[in-house]
């Protein structure tokens, strides 16, 4: 019956190959969409939740780590420090600015952090320095490659220059991407004085940190605290939320219309063999074997748009890769079989009124000449 | 004929077409029965009912009234899907248009309905290879039936109605997309079905060259159903199948 299936498939190669191609390009948006929104969740919360720290203390009000309209004393981070079940505190300076190089603007999100412990740096040089004093910054890979900036460039604002001495990676928030300096140099730069944005708070070991979040908020005026796990959660949450129904759409609509062109084919190509489906009926084939040939022809077209799909999906994205450096796609495996169970779905969703079709096929067809 | 097992046996068969107003009565209460190795030929003008006849001997189609019993298998208690496993088991249906599935190959033709009633792989394909031999298309196996010749294609179709070795085998003017050697020679092939393997051979024709290859002959108008004698059909001046001699591989 498989063979049956393919060869009647095959008996129209290009209606097979449109059909195939349709398929495939709803596998492709399908996966490429939830490659984007795997990608931005992977980068955009990523650097949280790298950062090395149990607790996030930011302005009241401050919902995330992207929007970060925070400031905190300076005398906080010895505040904390008092307490029994804090470790260490490390300040970290976060906003978004604009510098010059060569007369182009460069937009940073700048990332003031305290450069002896590493903690808020940047997760991995790869090339030149990684501990920036002074005038010194070390900027994202992704942000060289857009803004065209390297190593020993000068990026210029408020009256400082800076150079870059390092390439790091992880600092890629897909809108935006990092440039790290060190906390002194933040603070100069944008006038802080001893003002910070966040204070990151390392726990005594065995310390509850969900409890310690929750004693630091009730026992500290004008806060907001949260966990490691909590802030890079709500980050996440603050892009996504916005374009996740936009996502969910699109893909409901590939969805729909890799049915439609499933359907339309397997109808059309059911149609055309009537005569063929009650010569079956006529020599001993039932209904249900009718039904399977209906389905498989379908699954066999959705298996070829799939394999099509992914293959599309991954040369985009190596293309993106190189052209687009800050449009992240990130295709896992666990996604890869979501999209073959809906594939598998529509595949059998648009096999079901063909399948109707074939069940009224009258055998005695077989004796019209 | 009496001491031979009756395999197909219509009783008081009636089928009405159309609405209570105006009703057509394609067949009524027709009676038949068939033995074994038996060759009967369905004759009858056009609209007399003959293709509806075929279809609900061969279960294709459940008759208005009456009953219809295939190797002492009554039909009409039979749900669709029984009726499928019927037609599968014990009837073996040679068309007028070959009716072989094109996009396949020769032997597949066959395998896929051996398949379907259990023998797979080698079996299958020793099964198929056998009668294809029989029917001396064994060289064509592998070639897609659509560029077989007439001939050929209608002797692929009686090795397929073969398979599962049916109790009978109904035929649908079998010789009429054939020239007068190619229906001379699928004839033969019936008429050696029926009286070599035993399946009884029952096929609907308008063409009189095939008499002489029957066994019985009836005769169908208006619905009634009713014997002839072959002879009396097929006069001497009748046009005769060319003398063709079939050999099998």
């Amino acid at each position: 019956m498989t063979l049956l299936a393919a060869r009647n498939l095959m008996a129209e190669k290009m209606r097979f190959a449109f059909s195939a191609a349709g398929i495939g390009l709803a596998v492709f948006l399908i996966t490429v969409l939830l490659g984007i929104f795997q990608g931005w969740n992977n980068k955009v919360g990523g650097f949280v939740s790298e950062v090395d720290t149990d607790i996030w203390i930011a302005r009241d009000g401050t919902t995330d780590f992207i929007n970060a309209a925070s400031i905190l004393p300076g005398a906080m981070g010895e505040e904390m420090l008092a307490r029994d079940d804090v470790a260490a505190v490390y300040p970290l300076i976060v906003r978004p600015m604009a510098f010059e190089h060569d007369g182009s603007k460069v937009e940073v999100h700048l990332i003031g952090y305290d450069v002896e412990s590493g903690v808020g740096g940047p997760a991995k040089i790869i090339k030149g320095e990684g501990d920036p004093s002074g005038n010194e910054i070390v900027i994202d890979d992704v942000l060289s490659k857009i803004s065209g900036v390297g190593i020993g460039d000068e990026l210029e604002s408020s009256g400082m220059t800076l150079t870059i001495t390092g390439i790091a990676s992880g600092g890629n928030f897909a809108f935006t991407q990092a440039g790290f300096v060190s906390e002194e140099t933040a603070a100069e730069l944008l006038g802080m004085g001893d003002l910070v944005t966040f204070w990151l708070v390392t726990l005594e070991e065995g310390a509850d940190v969900s409890a310690t979040a929750a004693d630091i908020a009730s026992t500290t005026d004008g806060v907001e605290v949260f966990t490691s796990g909590e802030f890079a959660s709500a980050t996440r949450h603050r892009i996504l939320d916005n374009v996740l129904p936009i996502l969910f759409l699109i893909v409901g609509l590939a969805f729909i219309v890799g049915i439609a062109i499933t359907s339309l084919t397997i109808y059309t190509a059911t149609i055309e063999r009537a005569r063929e489906f009650g010569i079956m009926k006529a020599i001993g084939f039932n209904n249900r074997d009718l039904y399977s040939l209906v389905v498989m022809q379908s699954v066999i077209t959705g298996a070829i748009g799939f394999v099509f799909g992914v293959l599309l999906t991954i040369l985009l994205s190596l293309f993106i890769d190189a052209a687009m450096p800050a449009f992240v796609i990130l295709i896992r495996p666990i996604d890869v079989l979501f999209v073959l169970l809906a594939t598998i779905l529509m595949a059998a969703a648009a096999a079901i009124i063909p399948a109707r079709r074939v069940g009224g096929v009258d055998p005695a067809i077989a004796f019209k000449g | 004929m009496m001491d031979r097992r009756i395999v197909l046996e219509l009783v008081g068969v009636s089928q009405t077409f159309g609405d209570k107003v105006n009703p057509t009565h394609a067949l009524r209460s027709v009676s038949l029965q068939v033995p074994e190795r038996e060759v009967v030929i369905i004759m009858g003008p056009s609209g007399a009912g003959k293709s509806t006849l075929l279809a609900i001997a061969g279960a294709l189609r459940r008759p208005t009234s009456g009953e219809v019993i295939v190797d002492e298998t009554p039909l009409s208690s039979l749900k669709d899907h029984a009726l499928a496993e019927v037609r599968l088991q014990k009837i073996g249906f040679v068309f007028q248009e070959f009716n072989l599935l094109e996009s396949l190959s020769v032997i597949q033709n066959l395998e896929l309905v051996l398949a379907k009633a259990g023998t797979r792989g080698k079996r299958a394909t020793e099964r198929a290879q056998e009668l294809l031999r029989i029917l001396g298309v064994d060289h064509r196996r592998d070639a897609r039936v659509n560029i077989l010749s007439g001939g050929e294609r209608q002797r692929v179709a009686i090795a397929r109605a073969l398979v599962n070795n049916p109790v009978v085998i109904l035929a649908d003017e079998p010789t009429a997309s054939l020239d007068a050697v190619r229906g001379g020679e699928v004839m033969g092939m019936l008429q050696k079905v029926a009286h070599d393997m035993g399946s009884a051979v029952v096929m609907v024709s308008h063409d009189h060259r095939v008499l002489p290859y029957s066994d019985r002959v009836v005769w169908l108008e208006d619905g009634h159903l009713e014997d002839r004698e072959p002879a009396s059909m097929h006069s001497a001046e009748a046009p005769t199948f060319a003398s063709t001699t079939v050999q099998p591989g």
